[in-house]
């Protein structure tokens, strides 16, 4: 397929990609299955936790308006986050994706798309309705008024469980990428990656401190240190013990 | 003449269907009339509201994951990096680090929700108005996105109230279908499909690049495709097809552990297998609506009264509801064929109560197998057209994760930027350097 110019390019990928067979077997599975769901919600936040790392690393080490002594725990912190991130959330998620949806099915399903739940929804509005004539409350317009007879409101039910009965399959999707999320980027990302990664970003800081300490003492300049950085270092040795103990990583 | 007398019926429909589409719209008006309740519109009660949310996280997909991260890295991040016990580092730094996540998730989600929007509604447009063979796979010129057409509408008419704004979509989306539907049916009764079929099969020893320029060929081999079963295939029938069979292993299998059972499933749900099912599904699905559709036509004009005929369809309901009942409680496969029947009596039931009298009129045509022509090119193009929506909802979907990240690169240098910025300005005294605090 020639392309006539770049303006066409975009258009030239969504044709490319709507014909390719990951695209038509996604359309199939994410029908089969609602895993496919929570897959991409895994892998949409991975990914970006992946790359996304990098980016902040990079830019929090080189980033001069932070102030010097946080800007190694900053970018410590997001590498940190960024390794555990990817490494816990595909676990997690993994381990979850098929789980859910089972329980989906066995625990949840049967309750929400039951006939006896919207009939139970509905009569519970029109007993309301009735004694707050003033401010009632709009059900759904389907055709038919449930308030009227006893046959229209068994019409108006089965219309309801009908029009309900054509989200079953998106709602089960729905419900695996929700907790899907949840697991992942709520509390893998959020709590358990912090707890770890906050200690875990001292040490990478240290770390990354003692690689520069360690390149200073090896580079050519270092025969030639002046009486000032010497004192600077004597300074340093004689703050350390004038300094508590909880700002000693910040050396 | 077959075809002339044909046209009539095809009017006729074509104006009922154009009153069935006004009515919905008639009785929303009223109802939203009747809504206003002391001047004020009243809001209409969501009665499956759980259920509506479960559908937009599938639907939105890629904004849902945005929003839920954001959710996390606003409000849950920043106290477990603040008052992480396990952190040597000071408060200081400790609340510098952990206010930057607020930041990080407001910035995400105002640009990536911005474009991710921008190119949802891009790919709308472009499936939408697809043409001259383009973006083929997820074609939906025949049913545009309600989407587009709300951009549409909109763009005409710009003050127009946005529940006006949903009806114009929702009856565009019917008469462009429906339209469609009608003109195939118009283009296609007159034509034999094994008449089709020979004729493909005397072009089989010419040259397959003759063939490719060959119009009649060409259109000979698409006409077909609306009267072959496999074609007709949608993604329903895929998930019909594949329950269908797990039911069948289960029940005949209930002396087996669960690890054959699940080797047997596997085993019995390859893509050919399954696919062969859907095709049976289809044949069965087909074949039930036609011969529905044609025993009710026959008996309206042999005089049978709408009323008899509803009398009918409801006892034929209840016994269909109570055999599913009793193959869901035995687990039996059947139950997926009951679940179709209940269907074609459900629409039956449906087009009696709202078409009376002129429901024989409707889609039938003079014999049997005009039926069944009129029906199997329905269910082909509605099975098309479901798989082109869900292609375009997968690419959506995975396109959106794509779009996303390339614009981390710019969500990563504006956070960067604003960050440090915004921290001098409200926390100062926690953004100020060791040195300046120790020199003070």
């Amino acid at each position: 397929m020639k392309i006539p110019n770049v303006t066409m390019l975009p258009g030239y990928l969504v044709e490319k990609a709507s014909k390719s067979k990951f695209i038509k077997k996604q359309a199939i599975l994410g029908v089969i299955s609602a895993s496919t769901a929570a897959q991409i919600a895994l892998w949409s936040g991975v990914s970006k936790d992946a790359v996304g790392c990098y980016y902040y690393v990079t830019q929090s080490l080189k980033n001069e308006k932070i102030p010097e002594e946080k800007r190694k725990f900053v970018a410590s912190l997001d590498l940190a986050n960024g390794i555990l991130n990817v490494l816990v959330q595909t676990l997690l998620g993994s381990a979850f994706a098929k789980g859910v949806e089972k329980y989906f099915n066995n625990n949840i399903k049967e309750s929400l798309f039951s006939k006896e739940t919207a009939e139970k929804k509905i009569k519970k509005i029109l007993k309301y309705n009735e004694t707050h004539k003033n401010k009632p409350k709009i059900l759904p317009d389907l055709g038919v008024n449930p308030a009227e007879s006893a046959e229209n409101l068994a019409k108006y039910i089965d219309k309801d469980i009908k029009k309900l009965a054509k989200k079953e399959g998106k709602a089960a999707a729905g419900f695996a990428a929700i907790a899907t999320l949840i697991i992942t980027q709520v509390i893998a990302k959020r709590v358990i990656v912090p707890l770890i990664a906050t200690p875990m970003a001292s040490k990478i800081k240290a770390k990354m401190e003692k690689n520069e300490a360690g390149k200073s003492k090896t580079s050519p300049n270092a025969s030639q240190q002046t009486d000032s950085t010497k004192v600077a270092a004597n300074v340093s040795k004689s703050d350390k013990a004038k300094t508590p103990k909880c700002f000693k990583n910040f050396r | 003449m077959k075809i002339s007398a044909l046209n009539e019926s095809y009017k006729v429909a074509s104006s009922a269907r154009k009153a069935n589409v006004s009515f919905g719209s008639a009785a929303s008006t009223a109802a939203s009339s009747a809504a206003k309740v002391g001047g004020k519109a009243a809001k209409t009660v969501k009665l499956h509201w759980f259920v509506d949310l479960l559908e937009w996280a599938k639907n939105s997909s890629e904004k849902s994951t945005i929003l839920a991260t954001a959710i996390g890295t606003a409000f849950v991040a920043p106290i477990f990096i603040a008052f992480n016990p396990f952190s040597k580092e000071d408060k200081d730094t400790k609340t510098y680090s952990a206010a930057r996540q607020p930041i990080s998730a407001i910035i995400t989600v105002f640009t990536q929700i911005f474009i991710n929007n921008k190119f949802n509604r891009w790919l709308d447009r472009l499936a939408s108005t697809a043409k001259d063979g383009r973006f083929k796979d997820i074609d939906l010129s025949k049913k545009p996105s309600a989407s587009y057409l709300k951009q549409e509408i909109k763009h005409a008419n710009p003050y127009m109230d946005n529940k006006k704004v949903m009806e114009q979509v929702k009856q565009k989306q019917n008469n462009v279908l429906y339209s469609y539907i009608d003109d195939e049916r118009k283009r296609l009764m007159g034509k034999d499909p094994k008449e089709l079929e020979a004729f493909i099969k005397s072009k089989a020893n010419e040259n397959a690049e003759t063939l490719a320029k060959d119009p009649k060929y060409i259109q000979a081999k698409k006409d077909l495709e609306y009267f072959t079963y496999e074609k007709m295939i949608g993604l329903e029938d895929y998930k019909a097809a594949r329950e269908e069979i797990e039911l069948e292993i289960k029940h005949n299998g209930k002396n087996l552990s669960k690890k054959q059972l699940k080797a047997s499933i596997k085993a019995e749900t390859t893509e050919e297998k399954v696919k062969e099912r859907a095709i049976k599904i289809v044949e069965r699905k087909v074949e039930a609506e036609t011969k529905s559709k044609w025993e009710t036509a026959r008996a309206i004009k042999s005089g049978t009264k709408i009323e008899d005929l509803l009398v009918d369809s409801k006892s034929k309901k209840g016994a269909i509801e109570n055999e599913i009942k009793a193959a869901k409680e035995s687990g039996n496969h059947i139950i997926i064929e009951l679940k179709e029947q209940l269907d074609v009596v459900n629409k039956r039931i449906e087009k009696l109560e709202k078409d009376g009298i002129n429901t024989s009129k409707k889609y039938v045509g003079k014999t049997y197998e005009d039926a069944l022509k009129m029906v199997k090119i329905k269910k082909y193009i509605n099975g098309t057209l479901s798989f082109a929506e869900e292609r375009l909802s997968k690419m959506k979907s995975w396109g959106g994760i794509i779009v996303s990240l390339a614009t981390l690169p710019f969500t990563c240098g504006l956070l960067n930027w604003a960050y440090p910025r915004l921290m001098e300005k409200f926390m100062p005294e926690v953004s100020k350097s060791k040195k300046t605090k120790e020199a003070k």
